[in-house]
């Protein structure tokens, strides 16, 4: 009895409008991260064309190496399940670190769900631009994004840094082996102190630790005035007594560039090889 | 004093427990290089900025935090009459930790050292406003907990949408999370200055509350009774623990349960008497903290976050306190 009332109050919903039961036919791309959204833009217009979002960050020029690229046409979206479904994608990119429930929701919806993850450095870059162009039936062109960026990188290999240690110290944390820094440092001849100490990863390290290891080079990350957090850092205690202070080798970064996982690590690498050339002179 | 030979054991503790501090971390500085800093000779530069810039200003300090978040602490135990109580139970460090997020968040820090201190300052006095105003309406002991409680819920949901906000921008949110884990990396002699101030200003207060607070042991109409200004007692107090409790978040970031739990202790030594309570848990509470800090240096190149190790040290405890106040009520 209590079903048939059910089935009643239910009856007047059957006429509402509701998602076709017929799955769209053509590749329909949804991008929820910078990362695919730079890739997905570099695989060439043949993709480009199937993109039916990319994610709200990718016109912001703190974070995304593509600020108005992609036409205003194309809905930025914040990754919500909710959004994308709404968008109908038949393939969805998604960061590792999204809602796992939301990502089975749409696994359930029949989208495929390709996460994206391993952030560790170049390998894992080409690792991703390759998983991104495999998605989308691109594999050519994601040989050709990855031998760019393997070219630009060969360019800005310099051995400047030769022999001299390197840190990264970013709110207390220093990148060690498996990051990118530690890729874009060694790129340009540093040794990474962190990495040779056996760390791995980002980790939480005292300054007084950061002094004992009397680094040859210090990186941090600067906001807007990077002049200004090069000045800061200099008057945190002990800094004084590090060769990288006494040299003139504290350097400041753009957050967003320094933590860049994308193509734009190569521009971490030419501007270490540039801040130490323009030091030394 | 029922302990006193314990109470210099702690004393002992502190006074090695510093010396320990000079000597051991990273880099190769020995006992002879710790001396010869204080007597002024020769030493490597990397010895002496290791030892003088960083080692003594951050265990000092450590001790300043302990005794100063232990002493407000025994002060808020004492004017609500209940063991539970603690600036983090009545909010006031959440308010300080919630006013240093939001000025993070909006990027203030860039402005100047000091202006994060201030506003988590500010937010501890809002908090214990807030409370002071309720306490005029209401001044039974469990609303005001309560409402300290709700307070402190507050503050904490705006940090978490702080934090939300930074996922986007991840560098704001992991910046406020490292803040809000509590550390001594990185102090300097100018943060020992504040903190040491700041510290010897509450400790008058306290001394000078510590036969008001005794009498309000008796409850608040005895101890009006006994001539004891009850509004101004309050509001001294509270303002004192206000200055404790914010100025220790301001330099430190937030670092929980240690106002709960060294009281405890102390009384166990001491007995409840406040001119014997208070400089009993200003001790512990610096023997304490400078322990723990030691320890968050001491585990490998990794640094620990003090506030973490305080609270898994500090749960039991207060699990323990309130299963005896339990067996007492059965």
């Amino acid at each position: 009895m209590k079903l048939a009332w059910l089935a009643v109050a239910l009856l007047p919903l059957a006429g509402c409008p509701r998602p076709s039961a017929e799955a769209p036919t053509a590749v329909r791309i949804a991008s929820v991260t910078i990362d695919s959204d730079a890739t997905l833009w570099a695989l060439g217009d043949e993709v480009r064309g199937n993109v039916v979002a990319v994610s709200a960050l990718v016109d912001d020029a703190r974070y995304s190496p593509i600020t108005d690229t992609w036409p205003a046409a194309v809905p930025r979206v914040k990754g919500t399940s909710e959004s994308l479904l709404a968008l109908q994608p038949s393939v969805a990119f998604l960061a590792e670190w999204s809602d796992p429930a939301g990502r089975s929701l749409l696994e359930q919806s029949n989208i495929e769900v390709v996460v994206l993850s391993g952030y560790g450095g170049f390998d894992d870059y080409r690792a991703r631009v390759r998983t991104i162009a495999k998605a989308v039936d691109a594999t050519p062109q994601g040989d050709a994004v990855i031998e760019a960026f393997d070219v630009s990188l060969k360019a800005a290999r310099s051995d400047v840094g030769a022999g001299l240690s390197i840190v990264s110290y970013a709110n207390g944390n220093v990148a060690a082996a498996g990051t990118t820094f530690a890729d874009e440092a060694e790129a340009a001849g540093f040794v990474n102190l962190p990495s040779r100490e056996g760390l791995k990863g980002h980790r939480s390290v005292s300054l007084e630790q950061l002094v004992a290891w009397q680094p040859a080079v210090i990186v941090v990350p600067c906001e807007t005035d990077c002049a200004q957090t090069e000045a800061a850092f200099l008057l945190q205690p002990g800094v004084k007594a590090t060769p990288a202070a006494k040299q003139g080798r504290i350097i400041a970064i753009e957050g967003p560039l320094l933590f860049d996982t994308g193509p734009r690590m190569v521009e971490v690498t030419r501007t270490l090889t540039q801040r130490i050339e323009e030091a030394s002179e | 004093m029922r302990r006193p030979s314990t109470l210099l054991a702690v004393a002992v503790v502190l006074g090695a427990g510093l010396w320990c501090s000079l000597v051991l971390g990273p880099g190769d500085v020995g006992h002879s290089d710790v001396a010869a800093v204080f007597l002024g000779r020769e030493v490597p530069p990397l010895a002496r900025a290791l030892v003088w810039d960083l080692r003594l200003p951050r265990s000092l300090l450590a001790i300043v935090i302990g005794a100063a978040l232990g002493l407000a602490g025994a002060i808020t135990q004492g004017l609500f009459r209940n063991p539970l109580a603690e600036p983090g139970v009545l909010g006031v460090s959440s308010g300080a930790a919630m006013a240093g997020a939001l000025g993070l968040a909006a990027g203030l820090d860039a402005s100047g050292t000091w202006v994060i201190a201030g506003l988590a300052c500010l937010g501890a006095v809002a908090v214990l406003l807030a409370l002071m105003l309720w306490a005029r309406a209401d001044a039974r002991i469990s609303t005001l907990i309560l409402c300290g409680v709700a307070l402190a819920s507050v503050c904490g949901a705006v940090t978490t949408l702080v934090l939300s906000i930074g996922i986007e921008r991840w560098e704001i949110g992991m910046k406020v999370v490292r803040w809000l884990m509590g550390s001594f990396d990185g102090r300097s002699w100018v943060h020992l200055s504040v903190g040491a101030t700041a510290l010897a200003l509450g400790g008058g207060l306290a001394a000078w509350l510590r036969q008001d607070l005794d009498a309000l042991q008796l409850g608040p109409a005895t101890a009006s009774s006994l001539g004891v200004d009850l509004r101004r007692t309050w509001r001294v107090g509270i303002t004192t623990v206000g200055l404790l409790a914010g100025i220790c978040t301001a330099l430190t970031g937030v670092i929980g349960f240690v106002g709960l739990v060294v009281p405890h202790i102390a009384r166990g030594l001491v007995g409840t008497g406040h001119a014997r309570l208070l400089p009993a848990t200003a001790l512990i509470g610096a023997t304490l903290m400078l322990l723990v800090d030691l320890l968050t240096r001491s585990v490998g190149a990794v640094a620990l976050p003090p506030g973490v190790i305080t609270i898994l040290l500090g749960t039991p405890v207060f699990l323990l306190i309130l299963s005896r106040m339990r067996a007492e009520v059965a």
